[in-house]
């Protein structure tokens, strides 16, 4: 199906299903819980009848007590809209195994995973703006569609979050689970980037890139260092000192991240390009509790 | 050297071995290493902490030694473009100013030592390096660069000299050398230019020195006479002093005089007794470390009797009574008519007017009473006061020892400034009433009679007399001068010093000229009579050898072995490559941390 995926790891996906900590707020029936009432399997309370209301689910019970007709309300189980925001900026091309084939992969297990729980899954390539965008689609047989958007992407461009997410949200869409899955170099702060989304009450996961190149870089001596995405460049002497100083502040960097993540409330998993993703990717998952 | 002067192929091989190096180091250097990375941003944070300060204050540190070391190759360069033959020379000043013969405790001069040192000094350089040698006293006349055992030589030859004011000579002020030394005690030569090494041979020693010497009349007795002796203790210790005052085929006058640390006291001989001629004193002390002083000269001057021509109109003339009484005074009363012709004014020394009208200036000095006429001939005014108080307007000589004040005048020609002259006495509130006049020949002018005063019954009149008369005839005693030029009071003139050598003299503007360079004794003879001549260095300045500048620098260590000295050049580029040796420490420790 996939080059991205191998058969065997796709085989290992269909018995996953996805864990959501909020109720959802989709309209089609799904497999997690709504905060409508409606035709489910879970009692969620009572209210008096009113004409119109389906009869079968009027307590008798309770009619015979009180000699009052009462309707009883269950949860309704509905589908959830799922935005998996894949980062194309330049910065994750870098490296050998480059971060933006581990982002794809990843891309494609959440959207394999959501469509198969009968999720509207949208799949969103951005980097300083939504660059391109498959619009919310329901069911297995959509996941070729998905693969081929996912292997269509390319990057390059800036990375800006906050503007993506202004112009994603801002006409409007129906609150779900948002994976945004990057390499989190943006020159704004988190909070700032991620300001949007919270305004609209989405649930968030975060898939942390991070390649060997940028948390040990192998540099020493006079260097001109090119940004990849600004074009901009530092000359500078990079001294064993100077490279110590620096794995510091890139750890604090990704501990900084986690830790907005994890205050936010939202999830957060590290992907690191020199591991093995498939061998890997599951066990985080499931340790996050958003795979069961 | 100078670089300019360099043959065209030796300079065109230094260029090129400059631009080779600085190609060769151009290619050592490792070339840049250009990394694309994700993003600049963690970079950015690493590279902003770390150069918070450390590297702020490398980079300004860098950048002054960066400074510091082409300041230093600049003025290097620069000494050695344009400076080069100055950077090799030296300049020795030599002070052989008079303090400078004071002994030390070793027992030999200051100025002994110091050259000693001085060549000592140069010797110390190798003989090709170029040396001028300059004194105080101007001995040689042009100095010049010339190699060190010459330099040496000149040094020898430089001998003490007596003058009072040494200098050093404008020339060396523009004269390009690396090093200058001075070698001084401080007490004339004054303050020193900061660029000269001050080589110090003072040490305060004892001293007792004659700060004045001379013979003058007794006022109002002419034929005594008395002995000035001013001495100086120079020297921080009470003395007891032997002074001598000694006259050839005469017996000295001796006294001993008690001298406090640093006193100056005056003895007073009667050297009544003592005929004309040299004379000399002498001061003998247990401790005296400059003999200099010690001896000076004068010479008494002849006196004789002084023929005097009375023209009065009064018959019951005072003063033709008095006049008698005065030493060496023969008077004779004669007529203004008689006196008109020369041969008449040959015969007497001074001629006194008393009441009787002066229509021109006497031919020979004059004494006048009751002069009625200005400077321009006019009519003076008459002050019809009858008692007249009157004062000194100067200290004239004339009226050393003479009090006027019992005197009364009554009716006197007001003198004020219609008769020109040094104005002696003052009525109260009217102006001058006697003045004297310098030029040739003397008088003394009154504005009053004899008779119209007390003058004639003051005890202080024969004074008066006595004083005006040696003032206006008497053979000046002598003349003071210093060593060096003297200009003598008239055109032409023999010179003979005590011991009959003649002098050479020199004359320009209507005066004779003499060089002396010792202190002694010399007779000029003229048209006029003999002059006597005292040169010495009778003062305060001479004897007073311990008034040093220098005297925080008692005998300052010599200069070591400087034949080794780095030249600036040479010490600048040392500093140069030291802060190289800095920076590059500093850089790799930059590229290995």
């Amino acid at each position: 199906m996939s080059t991205l995926l191998s058969k065997e790891f796709l085989r290992r996906l269909d018995g996953i299903s996805m864990l959501l900590r909020k109720p959802v707020a989709g309209h089609l029936r799904g497999q997690h819980r709504s905060k409508r009432t409606g035709f489910g399997m879970v009692f969620a309370d009572y209210r008096p009848y009113s004409p119109g209301d389906d009869v079968r689910n009027l307590d008798w019970a309770t009619y015979m007590r009180l000699d009052r007709l009462v309707l009883r309300m269950f949860e309704e189980e509905a589908d959830t809209p799922i935005y998996i925001f894949i980062d194309n900026s330049a910065s994750m091309g870098i490296g050998d195994n480059t971060k933006f084939q581990i982002a794809k992969k990843f891309a494609a297990v959440l959207a394999y995973v959501g469509l198969l729980n009968h999720d509207r899954v949208s799949l969103i390539s951005f980097a300083d703006g939504v660059l391109k965008e498959m619009p919310g689609r329901r069911g297995k047989n959509q996941m070729w569609r998905a693969m081929h958007f996912l292997e269509s992407l390319n990057t390059g461009g800036q990375t800006n979050i906050e503007s993506t997410f202004r112009r994603f949200f801002g006409g409007g869409r129906t609150r779900g689970l948002v994976f945004v899955v990057s390499d989190f170099l943006v020159p704004e702060n988190l909070e700032q980037s991620f300001k949007p989304i919270m305004q609209h009450g989405h649930d968030v996961f975060a898939g942390h890139l991070i390649s060997p190149e940028e948390s040990d870089p192998e540099l020493v001596g006079q260097v001109a260092l090119l940004d990849s995405e600004t074009g901009e460049t530092i000359d500078t002497h990079i001294t064993p000192q100077t490279l110590a100083q620096y794995r510091e502040v890139f750890k604090s960097h990704c501990t900084e991240t986690q830790q907005f993540f994890r205050r936010s409330g939202w999830g957060y998993v590290p992907l690191r390009s020199d591991v093995d993703f498939e061998a890997s990717v599951l066990t985080a998952m499931k340790q996050e509790g958003l795979f069961r | 050297m100078n670089v300019f002067t360099l043959a065209p192929s030796v300079l065109g091989a230094a260029l090129l071995a400059v631009i080779v190096a600085t190609i060769i180091i151009y290619l050592l250097n490792p070339p840049i290493l250009n990394r694309v990375v994700a993003s600049n941003l963690i970079w950015r944070r690493v590279i902003e902490s770390t150069r918070v300060l450390h590297d702020r204050w490398r980079w300004w540190l860098s950048l002054l030694l960066a400074l510091l070391i082409i300041i230093m190759i600049i003025a290097s360069a620069g000494r050695l473009s344009f400076g080069t033959e100055g950077s090799d020379r030296i300049l020795v000043v030599l002070d052989n100013s008079p303090s400078m013969a004071a002994l030390t405790d070793s027992g030999e001069t200051r100025f002994a030592l110091a050259k000693d040192a001085a060549a000592s000094l140069i010797g110390s350089y190798s003989n090709d390096v170029p040396v001028m040698i300059v004194d105080t006293q101007r001995q040689i006349i042009t100095p010049s660069f010339q190699p060190s055992a010459v330099a040496i030589e000149e040094i020898e030859n430089i001998t003490l000299s007596d003058g009072l004011d040494p200098i050093v000579p404008s020339v060396v002020a523009n004269v390009d050398v690396s090093e200058k030394f001075v070698f001084t005690d401080g007490v004339l030569l004054g303050s020193v230019p900061d660029e000269y090494e001050v080589i110090s041979f003072f040490k305060p020693i004892p001293n007792i020195g004659i700060t004045k010497f001379s013979f003058s009349g007794v006022p109002g007795d002419l034929s005594r006479r008395e002995a000035l002796v001013e001495l100086m203790n120079a020297g921080g210790e009470e003395q007891v002093v032997k002074v001598e005052l000694s006259q050839k085929n005469a017996d000295s006058l001796i006294t001993q005089i008690r001298m406090a640390p640093f006193e100056v006291k005056r003895h007073v001989f009667d050297a009544s007794r003592l005929t004309s001629g040299p004379a000399k004193v002498t001061v003998i002390a247990d401790n005296d470390g400059f003999d200099a002083d010690d001896t000076a000269f004068s010479y008494v001057a002849t006196k004789r009797n002084i023929r005097v021509g009375l023209i009065t109109s009064d018959e019951q003339s005072s003063l033709y009574s008095l006049l008698p009484l005065v030493p060496r005074v023969d008077v004779t009363k004669i007529t203004q008519e008689a006196i008109q012709t020369d041969q008449a004014r040959l015969n007497f020394d001074v001629l006194i007017y008393e009441g009787v009208a002066v229509t021109e200036r006497p031919k020979i000095p004059a004494i006048i009473f009751g002069l009625s006429n200005g400077s321009d001939g006019s009519a003076l005014t008459k002050s019809h006061s009858s008692q007249l108080r009157v004062d000194k307007s100067s200290e004239h000589e004339i009226l050393e020892g003479v009090s006027l004040t019992d005197l009364v005048i009554g009716d006197t020609f007001l003198l004020g400034d219609r008769v020109q002259g040094k104005s002696l006495i003052e009525a109260e509130g009217e102006g001058a009433i006697a003045v004297v006049t310098s030029g040739d020949p003397r008088t003394l002018l009154f504005g009053f009679n004899v008779r119209d005063s007390n003058l004639r019954l003051l005890a202080d009149f024969p004074i008066l007399l006595s004083n005006a008369l040696t003032w206006l005839v008497d053979e000046p005693e002598l003349i003071y001068a210093k060593p060096g030029a003297i200009q003598l009071p008239f055109n032409v003139a023999q010179v003979f010093a005590l011991d009959g050598e003649s002098l050479e003299v020199w004359h320009a503007d209507n005066h004779a000229y003499i060089e002396t360079a010792a202190p002694g004794l010399y007779t000029a003879f003229s048209s006029e009579g003999p002059l006597r001549i005292s040169v010495s260095n009778l003062e305060v300045r001479y004897s007073n050898v311990n008034n040093s500048r220098l005297s925080n620098i008692e005998f300052s260590d010599l200069p070591t072995s400087t034949g080794n000295r780095y030249s600036l050049p040479l010490i600048l580029a040392f500093v140069a490559f030291g802060l190289l040796l800095i920076e590059w420490g500093l850089y790799h420790r930059r590229i290995t941390q």
